[in-house]
C-alpha cells in the first residue's frame, strides 16, 4: 500500500480520530483499522502514530481512556469529551474552509 | 521469531523523559496492538512465525515509535527524566491516594515543625546578636 503523503497530513490524524470517537469508543488497533476501512484504503496512518496522538488529546481533555481487560491483556478504549467534541466542530469548520479554497484554485486553474 | 524489542521502547522512552507510568500505559497499549496485527495474520492464513513477523513488521521499527512518541514534547517532561524524581512523585501520590488522612496529618506536622523550628532559629538568633 501507498504510504500517504506526510505533506499533506498535518493535523489529519488528530482529526480522523475524533471523528471516529464521535461514533463510538475505540482501541488503537480498531482505530488504525477503521481509518483504513473508512478512507477505502486512502490513508493509513502508521501504527504507532496514533497512540502519542490519542495520548496528547487525552491531555488536552479531549479525550477521556478507561482501561479493560481482553484476554489478560489492557486494552485502552478511548472516550470523546465534551471538550473533544467541540474541538472536532472546530477542525470540521477548518478543514471544509480549507477544502473549500483548495476546489477553488483546482477550478480556477482548471479553467485557465 | 521475530519479537518486538519492548526493553528498547521502554528505555528509549523513560530517557526521553516520558513518566513512567505513562511508559507503562504505552508499552501495553503496543503489546496489545501487536497481538491483534498477529492476529489478524494468522487469520490470513500465515503460520504463527511468519504471523509473528508481519505483525511486529507492520507495528515498526522500535526506536521509530520511541522517535514519533517522544515528537510530541507534551507528553514529555523534565522530572519525567530522573528516575528518583518519579519515584518520590509517584510515592507521594500513592500515599496521598491510599491514605489521604494520614498524609494530610504528616503534611500539617512537618509544616508546623518547619514553623516552630524556624521560630525557635528566630529568637535565638534575635538573643545571641540582636535585631
Amino acid at each position: 500500500m501507498e504510504r500517504t503523503n506526510a505533506a499533506f497530513m498535518s493535523g489529519v490524524p488528530e482529526f480522523l480520530l475524533l471523528r471516529l470517537l464521535s461514533r463510538e469508543p475505540m482501541y488503537g488497533y480498531e482505530l488504525v483499522k477503521s481509518i483504513r476501512l473508512v478512507s477505502g484504503e486512502a490513508i493509513s496512518l502508521g501504527e504507532g502514530v496514533v497512540y502519542p496522538v490519542l495520548h496528547s488529546l487525552e491531555r488536552n481533555g479531549s479525550l477521556r481512556a478507561k482501561r479493560k481487560e481482553y484476554k489478560g491483556r489492557t486494552r485502552v478504549y478511548y472516550h470523546l469529551t465534551p471538550k473533544g467534541r467541540r474541538r472536532l466542530e472546530r477542525l470540521k469548520d477548518d478543514w471544509e474552509r480549507i477544502n473549500t479554497g483548495v476546489q477553488a484554485v483546482l477550478e480556477e486553474m482548471s479553467n485557465a | 521469531m521475530h519479537d518486538p524489542q519492548w526493553k528498547l521502547l521502554r528505555h528509549s522512552l523513560i530517557h526521553g523523559g516520558v513518566p513512567f507510568w505513562r511508559v507503562a500505559r504505552t508499552i501495553a497499549e503496543f503489546q496489545d496492538h501487536y497481538f491483534d496485527l498477529e492476529a489478524e495474520a494468522l487469520r490470513a492464513g500465515l503460520s504463527p512465525d511468519e504471523a509473528a513477523t508481519d505483525a511486529a513488521a507492520r507495528l515498526g521499527d522500535m526506536s521509530r515509535l520511541a522517535d514519533e512518541y517522544l515528537g510530541h514534547a507534551e507528553l514529555t517532561t523534565w522530572w519525567g527524566k530522573s528516575p528518583a524524581l518519579q519515584l518520590c512523585a509517584a510515592g507521594g501520590t500513592a500515599l496521598w491516594r491510599e491514605q489521604s488522612g494520614l498524609a494530610a496529618r504528616w503534611c500539617f506536622a512537618a509544616m508546623t515543625a518547619a514553623l516552630l523550628t524556624s521560630t525557635l532559629l528566630l529568637v535565638l538568633h534575635i538573643t545571641i546578636v540582636g535585631l
